[in-house]
């Protein structure tokens, strides 16, 4: 049996920020349309209170940084140089990390856009829970595709700018 | 008059005829006149460079295509069903780009190192065939865009 080579550190920090986004993502999409704040705020006020002025913003930045997470991991694949991969996924988490707030803001609102233009939040209060629930959750979907974009687009800019790095060391190397 | 929404329009624009044209340039014009023209030695040095620098314009382009392009789904104001077949499509092209030039690009580069190599010809001409496929596919969105313009309220021309 071959042994199996350790991961880089790149990919396990990948691996984590992804089950960190997908968990923070279904706990505040499922309480955000649900209404569970109700509950925790009947547990525990005052981080009732935090987490029902929060929960949104939570929901939102989670499905950017997932998008964008995905579409890193995706690309990182697209590389065979494992120097140039490396660096490229490396140094898009952090631009992804940076750009994260403004990215999120303008996916959120562009996810709130409908077929005929009319704001898909119209009706979400008078919906019930299960429909309020889907809704959350299409949202939630949109917006990551948004970030999915964007995330693949920071990659194209640093990969490029990676594989010259890679190439130069490769050259300092010899 | 100038307005944000049409600066963000121009520079969007902009962006593509910049990647398309430099590409198409690349293609159909660079590289059949550095085949006849020069010896192999010299025609790699050059192509090598011209990749290298392309693939910085080109990605480039992409980000700010990426970056006007959502703020002018935000200006449309609605996410019709040419708008999410052209974002599919815009998908592809990003990671047919990032194949291209990230990826045979700097294959190219490191394989041309020390002059011509046999291994360069069949990465050359799979660096076309996705340009060209990438080209081909950038067209189709243009032609969407002109559909989106024209269905789309304030904007729209004519």
């Amino acid at each position: 049996m071959k042994p199996r080579r350790p991961r880089p550190a790149y990919r396990r920090w990948m691996r984590w920020l992804t089950v960190i986004a997908v968990s923070v993502g279904v706990i505040s999409t499922l309480s955000y349309g649900s209404g569970a704040h109700l509950v925790v705020r009947y547990l525990d006020p005052p981080f009732g209170r935090w987490w029902n002025e929060h929960e949104f913003a939570l929901m939102i930045f989670s499905a950017c940084a997932l998008g964008m997470l995905t579409a890193i991991r995706f690309g990182a694949r697209l590389l065979d140089d494992a120097v140039a991969r490396g660096r490229s996924a490396s140094i898009s988490i952090i631009v992804g990390a940076v750009l994260l707030v403004p990215l999120a803001r303008l996916s959120a609102a562009l996810a709130r856009l409908g077929w005929s233009g009319a704001d898909t939040f119209d009706t979400y209060a008078m919906d019930s829970i299960v429909d309020k629930v889907l809704i959350a959750g299409v949202y939630f979907l949109k917006i990551a595709c948004f970030g999915l974009i964007a995330g693949l687009a920071i990659f194209a800019a640093v990969a490029m700018a990676a594989s010259r790095g890679a190439a130069a060391q490769r050259q300092l190397e010899k | 008059m100038l307005t944000m929404r049409i600066l963000v329009l121009f520079i969007h624009v902009t962006a593509v005829i910049v990647a398309l044209g430099g590409s198409l340039f690349s293609t159909f014009a660079l590289t059949p006149i550095l085949t006849g023209e020069l010896e192999p030695p010299d025609r790699v040095k050059v192509v090598r460079r011209v990749i290298r620098r392309l693939g910085a314009i080109v990605l480039s382009a992409l980000v700010i295509l990426v970056a006007t392009g959502m703020l002018n789904v935000l200006y449309v104001g609605a996410i019709s069903l040419l708008l999410a077949i052209k974002l599919v499509l815009v998908v592809v092209v990003i990671v047919l780009a990032i194949h291209q030039y990230a990826n045979l690009g700097a294959k190219i580069w490191r394989v041309s190192e020390n002059g011509p190599a046999p291994e360069l010809a069949p990465l050359l001409a799979r660096f076309r065939r996705v340009g060209l496929a990438q080209g081909a596919i950038v067209l189709a969105i243009v032609y969407l865009s002109l559909g989106l313009t024209r269905v789309a309220g304030p904007i729209a021309i004519g």
